[in-house]
C-alpha cells in the first residue's frame, strides 16, 4: 500500500519536474532569440558610438568595443563644422513635413473611412498603387518637375516631395484606424449638432491620437534620415541647404574619409531621434497595434 | 409638445441590381406623451426607420412630420429629437459632464453657468450627480446608459429615439433600467419611439408596439391587442414566449382536421370555406392537459423544461411538435401519452397562402367590447 503511494507521489513529482524544465528550457530559447535580434540590431549603432570616441589612429589599430584611450575630439570638429545648422535645416523639413502629411491625411482618412461615395474603393486602391512604387524609380521625373516649377534647391519644394511621397501609407494606416471607432459616435455628435467638420474636430480627433501620433513619430523619423530625396532636390544648393543626412556624406567623401567624424557627426543625428522615439514610443506601439488589429 | 407621423416612408439601399428596400411605404402615427416600441428581428427594418427619423439617414420617398412641421429634409439638430445608442456612444475624453454638455454647447447660446445648472439638474434626475467628474472608461455598463439617458434628456427635445438601449446590458440590469426609462418617460411625458428586437421589452415597456418584418408595418397596436388579437401568422409567432404553436389544418364541415387532431370550428370560423387548407395557432399557454380521451388530440410528452412555476412540455401529435406551458413539475412525465384540449376563444385561424388571420376573435380577455380601442391614443 505504501509502495504504490511512494510510486504516485514519485510519478507525480517526476511529472512536474519535467515540464518545468520544458518551461524554462522554452523561457531560455525566448531569452536567447530575443537577445540575437537585440545584438543585431544595437551592434551597429553601438560601433558607431565606439568609433566616434576614438582617435582616428585606433579606428584602424583596434578592435576594441571601449575605447581604451576614449577621445571627444570628434565630436568638437563636428559641431565647428555646421552640423548644427544641417540639424535646423533637418528639424524645419522635418515638422513641415509632418505638419502637412497629416494636415492633408487626417480629414482625407475621416472621409475614406465614414463616406460612401462613387470611386470610393478605385481611389483607395490607386493610393495604395502609388504606394507601391519605389521612390527611387520616380526620383528623376521628379526632378524634372520640381525644376521646371523653380522648387528644386528650396527647402519647401523637398517638403512638399516628403508630402506628396507620404500621404498613400498615412492615408492607408489613419483610415484604419478611424474604422475602429464606433460611427455611432458620428451619429451621436450629428444630432448632438456638429456638422462633419466640427465631428471630426471635437469627437473623433481625440480618439484617434494614437493612430495620428504613429503617423507623426513614423514620417517624423523618415524624414528626419531621409537622403536620396534630399540629396536630389538640394546639393546644387550649397551646404547651407544640406540636411543632416547629406552633412555626414560630406563627411564621408572627404577627401581622406574622417571615420570618426562620420561616426559622431551619425551619432549627433541618431540621439535626437532615439530621444523622441522613447519618450513617445507607448503611443506608437498602441496606435499600430490597434490600428492593425481591429482595422 | 411631440406628435411624431410618419407619412409612407420608404427607404432603399444601393443601386441598380443591388438595391435593396429596407422600409417600404411606412406610415404610423405616435401621439404626444406616446411609448411606442419599434419590435422586429434583425434586419426588419426599425433600425433604419429610426435613423430616418433622426435624420442621419436621407429618405427615399416619404415623409417625417414632428409637431406639424415637415423635417424631412432638415438636419438632426433642426428637428428637436434626441436619441440614445445601444453601445452608449459617449464620447470617450469627455468627462460624464461634458458630455451631458456637449449638446448644449453646441446648439444652444446658453452661458456656461446655465449649462452647468442644466447638467447638475439632469444628473440629479437620473441620480448620477457623483459621476459627473468620470470618463466612460472609468464608468459601469448601467452607469454609461444612465449618462447617455441624460445626454437625451438634457436637450428637452419633443421626440426621444432609443435604438436598442439595453441590449448591451446584463439581464437582471436589464429588468431594472426597463422600470426606469418608463418611469422616466412617464414623468418626463416625452413622445418617444423605442426600437428592440427584444419582445418582453416591447410588451411591457409599450403604449403601443409596432411590428415590423422585412422593411414591412405588420401591425400597430397595444402589446396585448397584438398578443391576442394578431393580424397575421408572423405577428401571432414573433409576440409572445413561447412562439405560438401553428398547426396545418383542413376544414371538413364542422371539423378542422389534421393528422391525429380534429377541433370542432368555431362560430366566428363558420364562414370560411369547407376543403381549404388553414393554418391553426395556439398559444401554448392556452392548452390544457385534460383526462384521456376527452381532447383533441393525443400526443406524446418528449421533453419537459422545468420552470419552477411553470414548465414547458414539447408534445409529438402526429409528427408536429406542439409545446404546452403546464404547472410546475410533476403534472407531466416525458414518455407519457397526454390529451389535449384549448378554448375556441383562444384559437387563432389564418389564411394558409398569405398567413393573414381570419376569423380574429372579438376583444380581449375580460374585455366586453367588439374592438379593443385605445383609450388614450385612438
Amino acid at each position: 500500500m505504501a509502495g504504490s503511494t511512494d510510486t504516485t507521489v514519485d510519478g507525480r513529482r517526476a511529472g512536474i519536474s519535467w515540464s518545468r524544465i520544458r518551461r524554462y528550457g522554452y523561457d531560455g530559447l525566448t531569452y536567447l532569440v530575443y537577445a540575437l535580434a537585440i545584438a543585431f540590431f544595437l551592434f551597429p549603432v553601438l560601433w558607431v558610438l565606439s568609433l566616434s570616441l576614438r582617435t582616428e589612429g585606433a579606428v584602424y589599430t583596434s578592435l576594441e568595443l571601449i575605447p581604451s584611450d576614449p577621445s571627444l575630439g570628434s565630436y568638437r570638429e563636428v559641431l565647428d563644422s555646421g552640423i548644427l545648422g544641417w540639424m535646423g535645416n533637418t528639424l524645419f523639413v522635418a515638422v513641415l513635413s509632418v505638419t502637412g502629411i497629416l494636415v492633408v491625411t487626417t480629414p482625407a482618412a475621416y472621409g475614406f473611412s465614414r463616406f460612401r461615395f462613387r470611386g470610393r474603393r478605385t481611389l483607395l486602391l490607386a493610393v495604395l498603387g502609388f504606394q507601391m512604387i519605389s521612390p527611387i524609380v520616380i526620383v528623376l521625373p521628379l526632378y524634372e518637375i520640381m525644376r521646371t516649377l523653380g522648387l528644386t534647391e528650396s527647402h519647401a519644394g523637398l517638403v512638399l516631395l516628403y508630402i506628396g511621397l507620404q500621404i498613400p501609407f498615412s492615408l492607408w494606416l489613419l483610415k484604419g484606424y478611424f474604422d475602429t471607432i464606433p460611427t455611432e459616435l458620428d451619429k451621436a455628435a450629428r444630432i448632438d449638432g456638429c456638422n462633419r467638420l466640427q465631428t471630426l474636430r471635437y469627437v473623433l480627433l481625440r480618439p484617434v491620437m494614437p493612430g495620428i501620433a504613429v503617423v507623426a513619430i513614423f514620417n517624423f523619423v523618415l524624414t528626419w534620415s531621409e537622403f536620396v530625396m534630399a540629396y536630389t532636390m538640394l546639393s546644387s544648393g550649397g551646404e547651407g541647404l544640406y540636411t543632416l543626412s547629406m552633412g555626414i556624406y560630406v563627411f564621408d567623401n572627404q577627401l581622406a574619409t574622417q571615420w570618426t567624424n562620420v561616426a559622431a557627426a551619425a551619432v549627433v543625428g541618431i540621439v535626437p531621434i532615439i530621444v523622441f522615439f522613447v519618450a513617445l514610443q507607448r503611443y506608437f506601439v498602441r496606435g499600430l497595434t490597434e490600428g492593425a488589429v481591429k482595422g | 409638445m411631440g406628435r411624431l407621423e410618419i407619412d409612407r416612408l420608404r427607404k432603399t439601399f444601393g443601386r441598380g441590381g443591388d438595391k435593396v428596400e429596407a422600409v417600404s411605404e411606412l406610415s404610423l402615427s405616435v401621439a404626444d406623451g406616446e411609448l411606442l416600441v419599434l419590435v422586429g428581428p434583425s434586419g426588419c427594418g426599425k433600425s433604419t426607420t429610426l435613423n430616418c427619423i433622426a435624420g442621419l439617414e436621407s429618405v427615399t420617398e416619404g415623409e417625417v412630420v414632428i409637431d406639424g412641421e415637415v423635417v424631412t429634409e432638415k438636419r438632426p439638430e433642426d428637428r428637436d429629437i434626441a436619441m440614445v445608442f445601444q453601445n452608449y456612444a459617449l464620447y470617450p475624453h469627455m468627462t460624464a459632464a461634458g458630455n451631458l454638455e456637449f449638446g448644449l454647447k453646441m446648439t444652444t447660446d446658453l452661458s456656461a453657468a446655465n449649462r452647468r445648472e442644466r447638467v447638475e439638474s439632469t444628473a440629479e434626475l437620473l441620480d448620477i450627480g457623483e459621476l459627473l467628474d468620470k470618463k466612460p472608461k472609468s464608468l459601469s455598463g448601467g452607469q454609461k446608459q444612465r449618462v447617455a439617458l441624460g445626454r437625451a434628456i438634457i436637450r428637452d427635445p419633443a421626440v426621444f429615439l432609443m435604438d436598442e438601449p439595453l441590449s448591451n446590458l446584463d439581464a437582471s440590469l436589464r429588468s431594472t433600467m426597463r422600470t426606469e426609462i418608463q418611469q422616466l418617460q412617464d414623468d418626463l411625458d416625452v413622445t418617444t419611439v423605442y426600437v428592440t428586437h427584444d419582445q418582453t421589452e416591447a410588451m411591457t415597456m409599450a403604449d403601443r408596439i409596432a411590428i415590423m418584418y422585412e422593411g414591412e408595418l405588420q401591425q400597430v397596436g397595444q402589446p396585448l391587442e397584438c398578443y391576442y388579437r394578431p393580424r397575421n401568422k408572423f405577428v401571432a409567432e414573433f409576440i409572445g414566449e413561447p412562439a405560438m404553436n401553428m398547426l396545418r389544418v383542413t376544414r371538413r364541415g364542422d371539423q378542422f382536421v389534421a393528422d391525429g387532431f380534429e377541433y370542432p370550428v368555431p362560430e366566428r370560423a363558420d364562414g370560411l370555406p369547407s376543403g381549404e387548407p388553414f393554418t391553426l395557432g395556439v398559444r401554448p399557454g392556452a392548452i390544457d392537459i385534460v383526462e384521456p380521451e376527452t381532447g383533441v388530440a393525443t400526443g406524446t410528452v418528449e421533453v419537459v423544461e422545468p420552470l419552477g412555476e411553470t414548465s414547458h412540455a414539447h408534445l409529438n401529435i402526429a409528427d408536429t411538435t406542439v409545446t404546452v406551458t403546464t404547472d410546475g413539475p410533476g403534472s407531466v412525465e416525458e414518455g407519457t401519452q397526454v390529451d389535449i384540449d384549448f378554448p375556441a376563444q383562444r384559437a387563432h385561424l389564418f389564411d394558409a397562402g398569405s398567413g393573414v388571420a381570419v376569423a380574429r376573435r372579438d376583444g380581449l380577455p375580460g374585455d366586453q367590447t367588439e374592438s379593443y380601442p385605445n383609450p388614450r391614443y385612438d
